[in-house]
């Protein structure tokens, strides 16, 4: 019976330690065998998915980074990265890293779409638009689009105090006074902080718009 | 009442001083060594995938020391009839059953402590905060092994020892696919929809009693959430370590 019992534990200790191996992520064979990862295999986990989907992200973080110092050549980041977020939506160092990886690839829709599904199951979770803010932010010249993302992180509860500051300051890049006006005003209005509000009103006042000072108020 | 808590002392006794229940220990306290150099090697992850290997490895030992001991604990005493000094005296076979399955549980318990605490220190050291979603998720986690040592115990008066642990592993994949298989059918009609209900009813839905992905984001489920998927893994705990005793009762020796 011992012999089983042991012969058990010893299966899973390997199984456990061949996922830790340190893989040569040079080597196109190991990414196929990352890419080879199906849904079924997360339905037998009996309940350990968390833990397979780490094992991907340790995996996935590693072919990163060896592709970031050696030629650069990324395959399937996207497929490997939905992987990941099927197996733990809520993973959110694996949608930080997405955003990152996919948008460094250019791949900055394939970033959005990872980001809007976090959007989508967490809809008042300021983190989603945000990332998406930035993602296109930094890696094309839409800054209207970046602006209406920074604007929806920071309208959602717990933002953020970065993300209004983005939205305007995109709005100013892409040429649009108004909405940068409005986003400005909306901070002035709506802070209780009497620092924060000092900032809008000179915000405001930089593009022409005169509000009073809250000692005047 | 006396000779079922005296069973179960002894029982507890003579499972903790097993070779497997120490190599677990030892087992264990290597994956978590393992479960900190892994959250070295996730950027951005490193506390996520400290809580998340550590309380996986502390599960899994469990459930995998759970499966054996259910279903060869009895089995190998009757095959070494040390369980027939017992049988010889006036005991109810009942509180035999129930006596095992106590101390065998026990001892789990308090394996999950040890470890519980190994992973708190691994916590601290990381400065991971210990929440009590982590607690909680590891009250239900015992419960869950409670549940696979009693199926296991039931399988071990059924069939072979090596049968009874595939049944019971397969028993534990099943359990936490009942709920997928139950959502399949509320969105189907007729037939499809009569067996998957019944599927889900005969089989214990194990997947209630897993807090892990919660609680790994600090995340508590409300109490009456909590109480139920208790009560649930209890009633079914219980009502199969009545069917083993009443196997074991009706069993000729």
């Amino acid at each position: 019976m011992w012999r089983l019992a042991l012969t058990g534990l010893v299966a899973v200790g390997l199984a456990i330690a061949s996922s830790y191996r340190m893989p040569d992520t040079s080597s196109p064979r190991w990414m196929a065998q990352l890419s080879v990862a199906p849904k079924a295999i997360a339905r037998v986990t009996g309940g350990f998915q968390n833990v397979l989907a780490d094992v991907l992200y340790i995996r996935f973080s590693t072919y990163w980074g060896h592709q970031l110092t050696n030629g650069r050549h990324f395959m399937n980041l996207e497929p490997l990265l939905e992987r990941i977020l099927e197996l733990d939506p809520d993973f959110k160092a694996a949608y930080t890293l997405a955003a990152l990886a996919l948008g460094d690839a250019d791949e900055v829709e394939a970033a959005i779409r990872l980001l809007e599904r976090g959007m989508k199951r967490s809809p008042r979770d300021p983190f989603f638009p945000y990332r998406a803010g930035l993602v296109v932010f930094f890696n094309t010249d839409s800054y209207l689009r970046a602006a209406r993302y920074f604007e929806r992180a920071a309208s959602l509860p717990g933002a953020m105090p970065e993300a209004r500051f983005m939205a305007i300051n995109m709005y100013r890049r892409s040429g649009r006074r108004d909405l940068a006006i409005r986003a400005w005003l909306s901070m002035y209005e709506t802070s209780r902080d009497r620092s924060v509000r000092e900032v809008a009103r000179r915000g405001l006042e930089r593009l022409g718009v005169r509000v009073p000072v809250d000692s005047e108020r | 009442m006396k000779p079922l808590l005296a069973i179960s002392r002894l029982t507890f006794r003579s499972a903790f001083g097993e070779r497997l229940l120490q190599l677990a220990a030892v087992f264990a306290a290597l994956l978590l060594m393992l479960s900190l150099a892994a959250s070295q090697l996730a950027p951005l992850a490193e506390r996520k995938v400290l809580v998340d290997f550590g309380l996986a490895t502390l599960h899994a030992v469990c459930l995998v020391i759970a499966v054996f001991l259910g279903s060869q604990d009895l089995p190998r005493e009757l095959d070494r009839r040390t369980l027939y000094v017992v049988l010889s005296k006036p005991i109810d076979r009942v509180a035999i059953v129930v006596g095992k399955f106590l101390g065998l549980w026990t001892a789990l318990l308090a394996l999950t402590g040890l470890m519980g605490l190994a992973l708190a220190g691994c916590m601290a050291l990381m400065h991971v905060p210990i929440l009590p979603a982590h607690g909680v998720a590891l009250a239900l986690g015992t419960l869950e092994v409670g549940l696979v040592l009693a199926i296991g115990m039931v399988f071990s008066l059924l069939t072979s020892p090596t049968l009874a642990t595939l049944y019971t592993a397969l028993i534990f994949l099943v359990g936490h696919q009942t709920g997928v298989i139950r959502a399949y059918g509320l969105d189907e009609q007729g037939f499809t929809r009569l067996w998957t209900g019944a599927f889900y009813r005969l089989f214990p839905n194990l997947e209630v009693l897993n807090l892990r992905t919660l609680a790994v984001y600090g995340v508590l489920p409300p109490v009456d959430q909590v109480m139920a998927a208790a009560l649930q893994g209890l009633g079914w705990t219980v009502a199969f370590v009545t069917v083993a005793s009443l196997v074991f009762r009706t069993r000729e020796l």
